[in-house]
């Protein structure tokens, strides 16, 4: 009765993971290198230097947007955090006539700050890496709802997989410390079990969270049992603060400091993180602000509203139970509120994760193709997941450097330049699979990941021929960042480098002629 | 300085309790442990997991620390396992040549 259990436990284990682990993979790693979202669009950023303090980015913005748009009918700053760089300003110009509605050109009335010096820089069109918090769990080239709703049901299979997975692992304790090398399909196994317990809490945490994150689109019925519509549910469950619609008389556009003192003071130092005024040059004017999200490990920022002299007008009031467990389950899972130091636990725990997938990918065809070679026929199932393994765990990373790359090289007056860069990840991605197609499976993994390793290794070149920046120079001005992605896009190509010496070894130490070999060993 | 600390910690817990399970002990030492030193070293190595969560809740509050508790539990864990494995390459090529010339 037991083994039986433990065996249909490892059948739905082989099964769930083998199904959707390639959605998994890109899922995991995407997530994984969201950690560094705000690093990572600093680097595709170079015309900008990094913020030193939010605050003051804030109010260099209000500064600025006091000086050239005085006569706006709203104003909006969203500076970067500490992590990240630019400033975005968004304003909306007064109407034509007193009468109309005032209306935003998204495309025109925005403009890019210098956090430091406040001046109007011009920073290249890229998603940078919100790209990767947004492929996460929107995917991409569909409508987002699509995107979620396969993420959701991958995060599922994910579950099942790891509850499966320490039913039939059974020695978790014995064969913590066990990894054994060059044992062929043993050593698959000890890998993805080694990295599957060491990061277990994470692994757990992480599919759980990722789940409550959407859980009220996946399970939409204790809403609609007890609210009439969303937006009655979002009201109640998430209060917004409240804009008093009454005019008053003209007056000198608003500065920022009084509402700046006001935050500094009630929030304990902690920074706001989106601002927005409502009748700047008005005496009715009105300051809302959120704060930053990584004061607290709550994903739900507190928000406030203030008048001129930065009195407060409305503030949030106390959470409930639910909003603040479900939000310090968002917050558990993006780590906004990580220092760096825990960023890069949750940076490491994630490429552990991203590793146990791709070892049980592997596993599942190494497994087969031992006993598919006794009866040396091929296997349509097995190549199938072969192309599928080498495309998906190879080549989501050449996308990924693909898409840094595309970064330095795409002319910066390219219309629609952010989604020609996002074209580049999925051109190199989708390439890969053709490729691996193409050629036998031990040439095509020794291929890609000499390519991959290239391609990471070419970056920060490009990147010091097409900017003015390179790492000499971030490690001279102590831009500690930059140097930082520099770094771990060469040590990612050595790792790459690496991989493909080791294929490239067992390859040609496999045995052409497995009875020969097996005659050889016996004289010998 | 709390993170070095907590690391540090859980990397010697580890490394204690990895030394103190018997189907390790010849490939770090050469040779088994005497049951009663295997017990004491599981006992310490417990101890200093326990202490790498202290020093990571005391310093960084309860919360925080415990989270960060686990990320260097992980982290250790895995570079106790890198280095039992140079440990035991080590001993193999330490030990290699001595056999040879015995042969």
């Amino acid at each position: 009765m037991k083994a039986a259990f433990r065996q249909s436990m490892s059948w739905l284990h082989t099964w769930t993971g083998l199904l959707v682990g390639w959605i998994l993979f890109a899922v995991f790693l995407s997530g994984t290198l969201a950690y560094f979202n705000s690093e990572i669009t600093l680097w595709m950023q170079p015309e900008t230097s990094q913020t030193r303090s939010q605050s003051d980015a804030v109010a260099k913005g209000g500064a600025w947007l006091q000086q050239n748009h005085p006569d706006a009918v709203e104003w909006s700053i969203f500076p970067a955090n500490e992590r990240g760089g630019a400033v975005r300003v968004l304003w909306t110009p007064p109407p034509a006539t007193p009468d109309a509605k005032p209306v935003r050109d998204p495309d025109r009335d925005i403009a890019w700050l210098d956090p430091n010096t406040g001046q109007q820089i011009n920073v290249r069109d890229t998603m940078g890496g919100a790209f990767f918090y947004r492929l996460h769990f929107d995917m991409h080239y569909m409508p987002r709802i699509w995107g979620r709703w396969i993420v959701g049901v991958c995060a599922m299979f994910m579950f099942v997989a790891i509850l499966t997975g320490i039913v039939v692992h059974r020695k978790i304790f014995t064969d913590f410390f066990t990894l054994r090398f060059n044992k062929g399909q043993r050593s698959w196994l000890d890998a993805h079990n080694v990295v599957g317990v060491l990061a277990l809490p994470f692994h757990i945490m992480i599919t759980f969270t990722g789940f409550v994150t959407l859980a009220s689109m996946y399970m939409p019925w204790g809403i609609a049992a007890n609210f009439a519509n969303d937006d009655d549910y979002f009201k109640s469950a998430f209060p917004q603060p409240e804009i008093p619609d009454t005019r008053g008389a003209p007056a000198p556009p608003l500065d920022l400091a009084a509402a700046l003192a006001t935050v500094d003071a009630r929030w304990n130092g902690a920074s706001p993180s989106s601002v927005t005024v409502f009748r700047p040059a008005d005496t009715s004017a009105v300051v809302r602000m959120f704060q930053t999200s990584s004061a607290q490990i709550d994903s739900r920022a507190d928000a406030i509203v203030m008048n001129r002299a930065g009195e407060v007008i409305w503030a949030k009031a106390g959470k409930g139970a639910a909003t603040q467990t479900f939000g310090v389950m968002v917050g558990l899972h993006a780590g906004r509120y990580a220092g760096p130091d825990l960023r890069w636990l949750y940076f490491l725990s994630g490429l552990g994760g991203t590793t146990m997938i791709g070892t049980g990918l592997i596993l599942w065809t190494v497994k087969r193709k031992r006993k598919h070679a006794a009866k040396s026929v091929a296997h349509v199932g097995l190549r199938l997941v072969e192309v599928l393994n080498t495309g998906t765990i190879v080549g989501f990373p050449l996308g990924v450097a693909a898409y840094f790359i595309a970064n330095r090289l795409v002319p910066l007056d390219t219309v629609e330049r952010a989604e020609a860069e996002i074209g580049w990840f999925f051109a190199a991605w989708g390439v890969s699979y053709i490729y691996a197609a193409l050629r036998p499976a031990p040439r095509a993994w020794f291929e890609l990941l000499a390519a991959a390793a290239a391609a990471f290794a070419a970056i920060p070149l490009l990147s010091a021929f097409t900017t003015g920046r390179n790492l000499f120079t971030s490690i001279a001005s102590g831009d500690w960042t930059r140097a930082t992605i520099d770094f771990a896009l060469l040590a990612t190509a050595v790792l790459f480098a690496f991989a493909a010496r080791k294929v490239a070894a067992k390859s040609d130490a496999a045995p052409s002629h497995p009875r020969r070999s097996r005659e050889q060993a016996q004289t010998s | 300085m709390i993170h070095l600390l907590g690391f540090v910690a859980a990397l010697c817990g580890f490394v204690l309790l990895c030394a103190a399970m018997q189907r390790h002990q010849t490939e770090i030492f050469g040779a088994r442990l005497a049951p009663a030193l295997g017990r004491n070293l599981r006992y310490g190595g417990g101890a200093l997991i326990v202490a790498a969560w202290l020093i990571d809740a005391l310093g960084l509050g309860w919360a925080v620390g415990t989270i960060t508790a686990l990320g260097h539990l992980t982290l250790a864990a895995g570079l106790a396992i890198a280095l039992l494995h140079w440990r035991s390459a080590a001993l193999k090529k330490a030990r290699a040549p001595a056999r040879s010339k015995q042969a």
